[in-house]
């Protein structure tokens, strides 16, 4: 049995067993009872400010630097208890993001756009490309339009990266065509540039 | 964001994200206020003639066209004009001291 203090002075009587706490209201101590320290109780904490929590080891951590874990693995379900996270799979880390405009060609030609994104470290970038098409706006690239009518490509557009070496990263986007730019005169791309990194 | 614009100051691309790696490989955003005056060290766009930080959010940036303010060589983006409607969006927060 512990006792725990109030904020308006008096005391409940508490029994602790195995993380469950139960509390007998209406507890009050004697006039001139000594101030009783805070219990520290495992299991269920409710309503208390700490600047630091860690477990027995330090790998996992929670303090004004955010959440550390280290060798083990945070785990994510959503509310059908399905693992969205499970801490072991590669994931994609967003390394750039931008956008750009791609400008119609005139028909049977084809222009090109490119944008360098540099100092991102030595690994090997892949992408995610986006045109501004459509309602709700977003087509993934490549975007390849075909005419119905004699199965020919009309309009083509398509993203490259070229990783170019010390960190560096070059987008390029192509548009041909072989009527009139779809009847656009320029497009906005989106460009995710992402790292797969490992938990 | 950083926006990049032609001759005619049309937007013609935006970064709203990058991250970098140091020398001993570990990872920090960068920020691409602090970077305008470098910018072609990060980030390099063949339609544009410039690069400068705008510090608010804009839906479809790309239909806007950019108005610099400031004496020759610290100019900085003060304000951003559709190009169809011409509505104009002041910049709300004031660039660095020393920009």
């Amino acid at each position: 049995m512990v006792r725990t203090r109030h904020a308006a002075g008096s005391y409940s009587r508490e029994t602790h067993t195995a993380g469950s706490l139960s509390v007998a209201p209406g507890y009050t101590p004697a006039l001139g009872l000594a101030p009783v320290p805070d219990p520290v109780i495992p299991g269920i904490v409710q309503g208390v400010v700490v600047q630091d929590v860690h477990n027995a080891t330090g790998d996992a951590v929670i303090n004004a630097s955010g959440v550390i874990i280290t060798g083990g693995a945070l785990t994510v379900k959503n509310g059908s208890n399905v693992v969205i996270i499970d801490g072991s799979s590669d994931m994609f880390r967003i390394a750039a993001q931008g956008t750009g405009t791609i400008n119609g060609p005139s028909a049977n030609s084809g222009n090109s756009d490119m944008q360098t994104f540099s100092g991102l470290g030595d690994y090997t970038p892949t992408f995610l490309g986006f045109i501004e098409l459509g309602s709700p706006i977003g087509d993934a690239l490549p975007f390849v339009k075909i005419s119905t009518a004699t199965g020919h490509v009309l309009d083509s557009i398509r993203m490259y990266t070229q990783n170019l070496g010390a960190g560096a990263v070059r987008v390029a986007v192509y548009w041909d065509t072989t009527t009139a730019s779809y009847g656009q005169s320029a497009f906005t791309y989106r460009v995710y540039i992402l790292e797969q990194v490992a938990f | 964001m950083l926006i990049a614009y032609d001759s005619s100051g049309n937007v013609v691309a935006t970064l709203g994200h990058l991250v970098h790696r140091d020398a001993s490989g570990r990872k920090y955003l960068v920020d691409l206020e602090a970077a305008e005056p470098d910018v072609l060290q990060i980030w390099e766009v063949q339609a544009a003639v410039g690069a400068k930080f705008w510090p608010d959010a804009v839906v479809r940036p790309h239909d806007w066209r950019v108005e610099k303010s400031g004496p020759d060589g610290a100019k900085h983006l003060s304000a951003l004009t559709h190009r169809v409607s011409g509505e104009r969006l002041e910049r709300t927060t004031p660039p660095k001291k020393g920009r």
